[in-house]
């Protein structure tokens, strides 16, 4: 297949059928980006087990601007499953905390966007994305592993998800600016 | 790059629900009340919250102990009087229900107070 | 080992695996035994280690005690003893020991049954076939992400892959399902069963009753 954005174009004939295809391809692209990064994110050193970069949220917060809805909706569904498979997680708590965060924090950054429009960057997408999917798994950790007494490590844990949050969206910033490879995607939406 | 106005409000929001989150977790807003329940030289603690029925045997047989829908009371005890079942119904900080034949005592007490007896109720 | 590591990893499809997961995985959750609880994860934790799983015993102790200590908080039950002004309550350590063993055994429970070269048919399977396809090749090329240059590079890779195309992953050779597949996985669908049989017919006996 060639560039994307010429065969868009060379194939007028059926742009519908076509659109789709290429959303089709993106999604499973964008979604080998989150398994490679999550691999990185593994590799990091932390010293708390459930603290995370959420690195591998860069290629959905990169998707918002790139695809529509469903199709993001999608993509977050495919990381969590394809992550679950590849680390052998699904019949476990893990998949349970992925899912939710993930869901929380995919649609929470989707409105954000959407109701934000030009007044809003990817820092606060992400910000906002980060802490919703750190509350979500603190209520999870309450009722399946801590307890009562999860409560006690909910503010240091949304406090995590809000530096992450601001890195993860300088970066995304940083990156839309300067990636030709985005560029061309958003041209290709247009 | 610089940030735009509603990044400003999603921080500053983030950084509201963290110290909203810390004033309840950690203002002792959550001082939730607990039930001590002692006898023959045992002791049990439960949230009032709890659904729960304890068995506690004393020197005269086994009083019963219920805690349900954010009260206790003493449902059955082998004493003669009576007394601590037709007490009823504790539910406050501080209240107390005590068979005194079988030696249980019941009572309620707040969460940062769960170790030493507090004399002056007695 | 070996027996059960072939009969796990060679003579059982990833798809026959995935499947019994869905009657071992809720057997193992509701069993309202915790003695039952505890030696089924034990059992787990064995045949993780079998299929050449890295066990990371240091992680799994810490993780354990630390939700035990965390259950600790809120008292419930009897007070078997006191730290300090702490009392350690007996439904407290129960309930904590529970969570630790379900938690831990639900993930060696994942890492015998799930496996990445699971097939799913249709849509759903040609996007998982398509996200794996180009996993790989970002894996294979990761070198090319220069550290000095983090958006550059990145940005070069993905241009590349993505005007390659989707990758046509080969067909592995696709492995049947033998006899020694079907009766392992026999055997850990009994085992989860079984007890419940048990608990048909009458309380345990006192020995195993621990919560």
């Amino acid at each position: 297949m060639r560039r994307a954005t010429e065969s868009d174009a060379s194939r007028r004939g059926k742009p519908a059928a076509d659109a789709g295809r290429r959303y089709f391809n993106l999604t499973a692209f964008l979604s080998a980006f989150c398994l490679f990064l999550s691999t990185i994110e593994y590799m990091i050193p932390k010293p708390l087990p459930f603290m995370r970069l959420g690195i591998a949220n860069l290629p959905i917060i990169l998707a918002l601007d790139i695809m529509p809805v469903p199709q993001v909706l999608l993509l977050v569904l495919l990381k969590v499953v394809c992550q679950s498979l590849v680390s052998g997680s699904l019949f476990s708590y893990i998949f349970l905390f992925s899912f939710a965060g993930s869901f929380a924090s995919g649609l929470v950054m989707i409105a954000a966007r959407k109701a934000g429009g030009k007044a809003i960057s990817f820092v606060g997408v992400s910000v906002l994305g980060a802490v919703a999917s750190n509350l979500v798994q603190i209520v999870l950790a309450r009722y399946f592993i801590f307890g009562e007494s999860a409560w006690y490590i909910g503010p240091p844990f949304v406090a995590v998800g809000l530096a992450t949050g601001i890195l993860l969206g300088l970066f995304c910033e940083e990156f839309a600016r300067r990636s030709t490879w985005y560029a061309s995607m958003k041209g290709a939406r247009r | 790059m610089r940030l735009r106005v509603l990044d400003y409000a999603a921080i500053l929001l983030s950084l509201a629900t963290i110290a909203a989150f810390s004033v309840l977790v950690y203002g002792g807003g959550r001082n939730s009340p607990r039930v001590v329940i002692e006898g023959s030289g045992r002791e049990w603690i439960y949230p009032l919250e709890a659904d729960q029925r304890v068995e506690v045997q004393g020197p005269i047989g086994i009083t019963v102990v219920r805690i349900h829908g954010g009260a206790v009371r003493v449902e059955k005890s082998p004493c003669k009087n009576q007394i601590c079942v037709l007490a009823g119904e504790i539910r406050k900080t501080g209240d107390w229900v005590a068979c005194l034949p079988n030696k249980v005592i019941v009572r309620i007490t707040g969460s940062r107070e769960t170790g030493g007896v507090d004399a002056a109720s007695y | 080992m070996k027996t059960i590591a072939r009969a796990f990893r060679e003579e059982a499809s990833p798809q026959i695996l995935l499947a019994s997961g869905l009657v071992v995985f809720p057997a193992f959750l509701f069993q309202p035994a915790l003695s039952v609880r505890f030696f089924t994860a034990l059992v787990f934790l064995f045949l993780a280690a079998a299929v050449g799983k890295r066990i990371r015993p240091v992680a799994t102790i810490v993780m354990s005690a630390s939700i035990v200590a965390f259950n600790l908080i809120v008292p419930f039950g009897r007070v078997l003893f006191s730290i300090g002004d702490f009392r350690i309550t007996s439904g407290a350590l129960s309930g904590g020991f529970e969570k630790a063993v379900t938690i831990e055994g639900l993930i060696w429970l994942s890492q015998v049954l799930v496996r990445p070269d699971v097939r799913f048919p249709g849509v759903s399977g040609e996007l998982l076939a398509g996200t794996f396809g180009y996993f790989a090749r970002i894996t294979e090329e990761r070198k090319s992400i220069d550290r000095k240059d983090i958006f550059g590079s990145l940005d070069a890779l993905l241009v590349r892959l993505w005007d390659e195309g989707p990758a046509r992953i080969q067909e592995t050779a696709k492995k049947g399902t033998g006899p020694g597949g079907i009766a392992a996985i026999a055997a850990l669908v009994a085992l989860c069963l079984l007890p419940y049989l048990f608990l048909l017919f009458g309380p345990l006996p006192a020995w195993l009753v621990w919560n």
